[in-house]
């Protein structure tokens, strides 16, 4: 009936499950565990007010397919956005939206327009500043760029998962003085957005931000589930390494099955 | 529009599909397997339809500034100028056969892309230039394991010192390679965990700009 070869991950996932529940009930007993700052978080304050005290635009792109592994990662940059268009509608900060797929096309609009309409300056939300490009890699890469070169943002943030085109965008901010926040889970692409941006986001941090942001106890829940969860990973990466370097291969034939 | 409508609909339509494709993952049964392909096909279909709401938002955003003469209005005219030649061009007789879609998409599209893609080489080296500055022990560090792997990856590194190669492998395969594992599986339990958010409604970028609760 299960398919051979994942019952370990098909245990794994049940075994974190449950803890991730068992946390949240914790946190709804009052017992919420706390959670580490993410400055890149708590830097959007600081770039959305250097773009309102200079009085130009923040430019904002989300990246990832909604149809695959990077999802996650777009999600994460839509509930950022959230946030930032919230902040840029008190200011009243010209944002500007670039995203990267059609498909993120009404998902940014309704987003950022709500989030005018729930700070009661639905007259400022501009639908022509949602700027889509393409689809194609580099001819947003392009656009972005061009963008950034034109109306010279004082601040610019990059959320989601990309590619070749993440240090073009940073490159860009950097020589025309943008100060930037960026955020990927994609590791090669790791060390350009942390080299060039003032703030970045990386790896479980990205996909932390939603519950960081909320505040919400059973959010954080989810996050002091996942700590627990390291330190089970670390246990058995140990215990592996002992008992390999035992000659005794038990945990390796217990894992693949 | 209502909250059922607006946020429960779609949270339990996620959260269906989320446990069915984790089910046909791990059941060896063929009707979850059909299913399961059937649900990516219509992925692939809702894609397909959203991409003409990104042209008419192109074409929609684009008229306005031209209308309104707002600043660089000239590039967005141009923008739509080069987006309906292809358009056309591609629509002409058998879809993207034509001569003339042919040709700019050979002589234009693909060196312009070519054209971005070597951008980057210059980008990498004042990116580069910026983090190779030895100015705590932290960027010194870095300093030191670029040097490695760039004269690894060049072929004069093992010309100038054979232990080159060797010190630059070891740099990637065990320090990067720990490092990045690492990573790795905080972003799986990351995900893990943004996915029970998800299906509990409590991430708001899948509900889309929805009010606060």
């Amino acid at each position: 009936m299960l398919i051979a070869g994942r019952y370990s991950s098909l245990v794994f996932l049940l075994a974190f499950s449950i803890i991730t529940f068992y946390i949240i009930q914790r946190s709804r007993r009052g017992k919420a565990p706390q959670i580490r700052k993410l400055p890149a978080i708590d830097a959007i304050d600081e770039v959305v007010g250097r773009a309102a005290e200079m009085g130009r635009p923040l430019i904002y792109t989300v990246g990832g397919v909604l149809d695959n592994v990077e999802a996650p990662q777009a999600i994460t940059g839509f509930t950022i956005l959230d946030y930032v268009a919230h902040k840029t509608a008190k200011t009243g900060v010209d944002l500007i939206i670039c995203p990267r797929f059609a498909t993120h096309i009404p998902i940014v609009t309704d987003i950022v327009r709500e989030a005018y309409r729930a700070e009661g300056t639905l007259d400022l939300f501009k639908p022509e500043r949602i700027q889509y490009y393409s689809d194609t890699q580099f001819a947003f890469a392009t656009g972005v760029m061009g963008a950034i070169a034109r109306e010279r943002p004082a601040s610019f943030i990059m959320i989601g998962a990309w590619w070749a085109e993440a240090l073009m965008f940073l490159e860009t901010a950097v020589i025309y003085g943008a100060m930037s926040i960026g955020g990927t889970a994609n590791t090669h692409q790791i060390p350009w957005i942390v080299l060039c941006t003032s703030y970045t986001l990386f790896g479980e941090e990205m996909f932390a931000a939603g519950a960081y942001l909320s505040k919400d106890p059973i959010s954080v829940g989810t996050i002091g589930a996942t700590d627990i969860e390291r330190y089970i990973i670390i246990s058995l990466i140990l215990l592996g390494v002992i008992l390999v370097t035992m000659g005794i291969p038990f945990l390796n034939r217990l894992l693949s099955m | 529009m209502s909250e059922f409508l607006r946020r429960d609909i779609p949270l339990l339509i996620t959260a269906f599909l989320t446990l069915f494709m984790l089910a046909e993952y791990f059941i060896d049964l063929p009707i979850l397997g059909k299913l399961g392909g059937d649900i990516r096909s219509w992925g692939v279909v809702i894609s397909a339809f959203v991409l003409p709401i990104g042209i008419v938002t192109l074409v929609r955003n684009n008229v306005t500034i031209i209308r309104r003469r707002e600043k660089n209005w000239p590039y967005y005219l141009w923008s739509l100028i080069i987006m309906f030649t292809m358009i056309i061009t591609g629509l002409i007789g058998d879809l993207g056969k034509h001569p003339v879609f042919i040709w700019l998409y050979n002589n234009i599209f693909t060196h312009l892309s070519s054209t971005m893609y070597s951008i980057l080489a210059f980008f990498i080296t004042t990116a580069s230039a910026r983090a190779f500055r030895a100015r705590n022990v932290d960027a010194a560090l870095v300093l030191i394991s670029g040097v490695f792997v760039i004269l690894t990856v060049a072929p004069i590194g093992e010309v100038i010192w054979p232990g080159i190669p060797v010190i630059g492998n070891w740099f990637l395969d065990i320090p990067n390679m720990a490092g990045m594992r690492g990573i790795i599986i905080g972003v799986g339990l990351g995900v893990l965990a943004l996915g029970i958010r998800t299906i509990l409604g409590y991430e708001k970028g899948i509900v889309m700009g929805e009010k606060e609760r």
